[in-house]
């Protein structure tokens, strides 16, 4: 029976209700947590406002120290980690494993940072007076967080935010709080003082809701799907709270006549459906030359048709099922508005059904072409494993395509040409843009969407801006 | 914004902005440029 973690404690909910936490490849309970509520969520907000004056005047070196102890316990228990994460999310335990050592490299990479944070000094404004900008700490920060990655996601934000000296008060997807539960325990096995990171189970439209609401949380960073963080930047209106938005993509691949193909379909097949095609920097859009099209949608059936579909913990599993039945019902109706539109299912297409398979959410990997650009496939975030395919006649064609989207999160571009290349990175309004390869995050590089794919950065040393305050000093010597 | 033995001055060279309910962002100083910019990240690779 796991719990919430406040004050640096585990406790149970005021409603004394729980969650049942089902894994989606079999239905079975894996553990239950607290059904946290409104007041649950206010005393972890109080814990943590409580907190900020001690650690937002702990030295950075300090703080920096905590965090790579974290990163080390995690990497210490990434085995136990990575199989609750499969177990409560359905990803391939492989995969897991890589989202826990994507938690510890971004955590050692702030951790990293933290002798390196610097503010300004500006000189002879007057006479007899000098500027100074400061950085400070914003206060307690809400970090709201989904299931696709549970843990990696949150650490986007608790690195970042607990370095700059913040106060924290974690909301997981009601479906995957339990390896972030287990997280933030090591995290004080590590040192961390009572109260600075405090994690609330529960429904969002309570629990998470009073994060957004309570006047004593300053910033909330949040990743999720575009329309709630529409509804959580409206809310963070009423006090002009800081809001990080991390929101939906819909990243177009473009496949040039001069790519390396083979390299392009590997790509174009991971990047599709990897966690189950459930990521915010999936490849959502092929757009392929006309002139290659026929030999890679050849040599990219033949690849689909190979992925292992099945229960995340069995050995050999490349592709697991989806994380609920509502979000394979969504990617079912989003395939049969295409099919409706004129689109033709090349591979999948269909539940995986019989034995273990009834027990899960599973789903084909799902290739389609011909797919009409008004399409929801194409006007809408797929979230599973289903991948349009788009012939175009050239580079500028590829490009409008591209944009023609309200996304703006990645892009990946394939040609050996290095003046498409260099036009692409400029004219695709995307955050990120791949050359010859596709959807793999650096640390050293800032990561938000353009349009409607977010706000703010996470990510390289920008992030660190988006969890403090620029202040300006004007010093007057008399 | 904070002033030492001074009045409440604007100055070009230093960022301004507000804390809480006073505002997001900043005008002046060249951090008031990182306002009007999207930061893109770009990775180029498979060249050979």
């Amino acid at each position: 029976m796991a719990k919430m973690f406040i004050d640096g404690e585990y406790v149970d909910s005021v409603s004394r209700e729980l969650t049942e936490i089902r894994n989606p490849a079999t239905g079975e309970v894996v553990d239950t947590v607290p059904n946290g509520t409104r007041e649950d969520s206010r005393r972890a907000i109080d814990v943590a406002h409580a907190a900020f004056s001690a650690w937002s005047e702990t030295p950075f070196s300090k703080r920096g120290e905590i965090l790579f102890a974290a990163g080390h316990l995690i990497k210490e228990h990434e085995r136990e980690l990575a199989t609750l994460l499969t177990k409560e999310q359905g990803k391939p335990l492989r995969e897991a494993i890589l989202e826990i050592r994507r938690l510890v490299h971004t955590i050692e990479h702030y951790a990293g940072l933290a002798k390196n944070i610097r503010g300004g000094y500006v000189p002879l404004l007057t006479a007899n007076s000098y500027g100074m900008i400061l950085k400070r700490p914003i206060g307690v920060c809400g970090a709201i967080v989904p299931w696709n990655f549970p843990v990696s996601l949150m650490g986007n934000k608790i690195a970042p935010g607990l370095l700059a000296g913040n106060t924290f008060v974690v909301k997981p997807a009601g479906t995957t709080p339990l390896t972030a539960i287990k997280t933030i325990e090591l995290f004080y096995q590590a040192g961390l003082p009572k109260g600075v990171m405090n994690i609330v189970t529960g429904p969002g439209g309570t629990v998470g809701q009073e994060i957004i609401e309570n006047p004593k949380v300053r910033k909330i960073g949040f990743t999720g799907a575009t329309d709630t963080g529409k509804r959580v930047m409206a809310s963070a209106a009423n006090e002009i709270k800081r809001v990080t938005l991390e929101l939906g993509g819909s990243d177009p691949m473009i496949v040039c006549d001069d790519a390396d193909i083979d390299k392009a379909v590997s790509a174009a097949s991971v990047g599709r459906f990897f966690n189950c095609g459930q990521a915010c920097l999936a490849i959502k859009r092929l757009y392929l030359f006309n002139n290659i099209a026929e030999e890679f949608i050849a040599k990219l059936v033949e690849k689909v048709k190979k992925l292992r579909v099945g229960n995340g913990l069995t050995e050999g599993t490349i592709m697991g099922p989806l994380h609920t039945n509502a979000q394979r019902e969504e990617v079912e109706a989003q395939v049969q508005d295409a099919v409706d539109k004129g689109a033709k299912v090349l591979f999948g297409g269909k539940r995986i059904t019989g034995g273990d398979f009834d027990r899960g959410f599973f789903y084909q990997p799902t290739l389609l072409v011909n797919v009409d650009e008004n399409s929801r496939m194409i006007t809408e975030e797929v979230f599973g494993p289903a991948l349009p395919i788009m012939r175009v006649k050239d580079f500028d064609e590829a490009i409008a395509k591209a944009n023609n989207s309200i996304f703006g999160l990645g892009s990946s571009v394939w040609t050996r040409d290095l003046k498409r290349a260099h036009e692409a990175a400029e004219r695709i309004e995307s955050g990120y843009t791949w050359i010859n390869s596709a959807q793999i995050i650096y640390d050293e590089l800032p990561f938000g969407g353009f349009k409607q794919s977010g706000l703010g950065k996470e990510h390289g040393s920008e992030a660190l801006d988006y969890y403090m305050e620029t202040k300006s000093v004007v010093v007057t010597t008399v | 914004m904070l002033w030492i033995n001074q009045i409440h001055y604007g100055y070009d060279e230093m960022p301004f902005g507000g804390m809480k309910a006073s505002g997001i962002g900043h005008e002046h100083g060249p951090e008031a440029l990182e306002y009007y910019f999207e930061p893109k990240s770009v990775v180029f690779g498979g060249l050979e």
